[in-house]
């Protein structure tokens, strides 16, 4: 993870990822906070992790949140996917 | 080409320069004159002590009106121009750039004025980009808080915030040039106790602004993602994020003061300073 550093306030972080800085969400806090660095996740145990952690949306899929928050930190090269 | 005649003479200043020893030597017929220039312009950077063992960084710099030798010297890495007032003009970011270079991996380095209360020391770093007015706050507020420096607040791992009272670089009678003018000739108070981070402030200046300056606090997520685009070298720190907020919350925390005129900041950052904001 291209990652430099991170700093966790309260339930959001700041992540200095390349050569910025970006401030995260809450729930994209705790699924980059759920991933073992330098070691490959199982995306199911990051959708267990954040439902103990979020509970579960009525009307939404847990697993499409999750994998859509994965992508999107995926876009800023914090993580890494493979499917 | 063939190498011009090396100029002979050579004049040193010893300068401190955000506690990095750093000599400027002037090379050549006007070496008097350069290094006499830079002595005034730089006089509250001039060290006292100038032989104390430490290793110096050097700067090399050489005026000549003939271009060929000053191609000669910049091919070199001198800082070498055909007029005084260009020379000094170009030596100051070079100086700068040098001394930051120096402490990089050690200092937290803002882009940012930095002015402190005369009597306690207590200082105000006030962030900015280019453009925001931190030599013209420097000017206005420094008529009665001690100036700091104008381009980059260094400060250490132990807190410690380092000296930098450079020339002001003021755009002056030569056109796009700014003359690099020593604080004490624009009636600028001079430190006389070892500055202490006591407020970081991110400068929000706007002609839009309401006429009274307004100081908020700023989410400490919000003020490191703000701040880390103002600091130098950033990136080579250890742990670099966790530092900043580590220095924020010793202070706490951030402000953001939005003003549309320097003026009217002094009793604002008085405030500060005193910790009345928290």
């Amino acid at each position: 993870m291209p990652c430099h550093d991170l700093v966790v306030d309260g339930d959001q972080s700041a992540v200095y990822v390349e050569d910025s800085v970006v401030v995260l969400s809450p729930i994209s806090t705790a699924v980059l906070t759920s991933l073992v660095v330098d070691e490959w996740s199982d995306v199911h145990d990051v959708v267990c992790t954040i439902e103990a952690a979020f509970g579960t949306p009525p009307e939404e899929s847990v697993f499409d949140g999750v994998c859509a928050v994965i992508d999107e930190l995926a876009t800023t090269g914090l993580v890494e996917r493979v499917d | 080409m063939d190498r011009p005649t090396k100029p002979a003479l050579r004049h040193e200043i010893s300068l401190e320069v955000l506690g990095v020893r750093l000599v400027v030597r002037a090379h050549g017929s006007q070496a008097y004159v350069v290094a006499d220039a830079v002595d005034r312009a730089w006089a509250w950077c001039v060290s006292g002590h100038p032989e104390d063992g430490r290793d110096a960084l050097y700067v090399d710099v050489l005026v000549d009106a003939e271009e060929e030798i000053v191609r000669w010297a910049a091919a070199r890495g001198w800082v070498a121009a055909t007029s005084l007032e260009v020379l000094l003009h170009n030596l100051s970011p070079s100086i700068t750039g040098r001394a930051i270079e120096q402490l990089a991996g050690q200092a937290l380095m803002f882009h940012a004025c930095a002015l402190s209360e005369p009597a306690t020391g207590a200082t105000a770093v006030m962030v900015g980009p280019s453009g925001m007015g931190k030599t013209t706050l420097s000017r206005q507020l420094g008529q009665a808080l001690a100036y700091v420096t104008d381009e980059t607040a260094a400060v250490d791992a132990d807190g410690t915030l380092r000296l930098f009272p450079k020339p002001l670089s003021i755009l002056g009678s030569h056109g796009f040039l700014k003359e690099q003018v020593c604080p004490g000739d624009l009636g600028l108070v001079r430190p006389t106790l070892a500055p202490r981070l006591a407020a970081v402030v991110l400068l929000d200046r706007s002609p839009c602004a309401p006429a009274t300056p307004s100081v908020a606090p700023v989410p400490l997520l919000s003020a490191i993602a703000t701040l880390a685009e103002q600091i130098s070298y950033l990136k080579i720190l250890d742990q670099p994020l966790q530092r900043l907020a580590g220095l924020l919350q010793s202070v706490g925390g951030a402000y953001r003061l939005s003003y549309r005129d320097g003026a009217d900041l002094l009793p604002v950052v008085r405030q500060l300073l005193r910790g009345e904001q928290s």
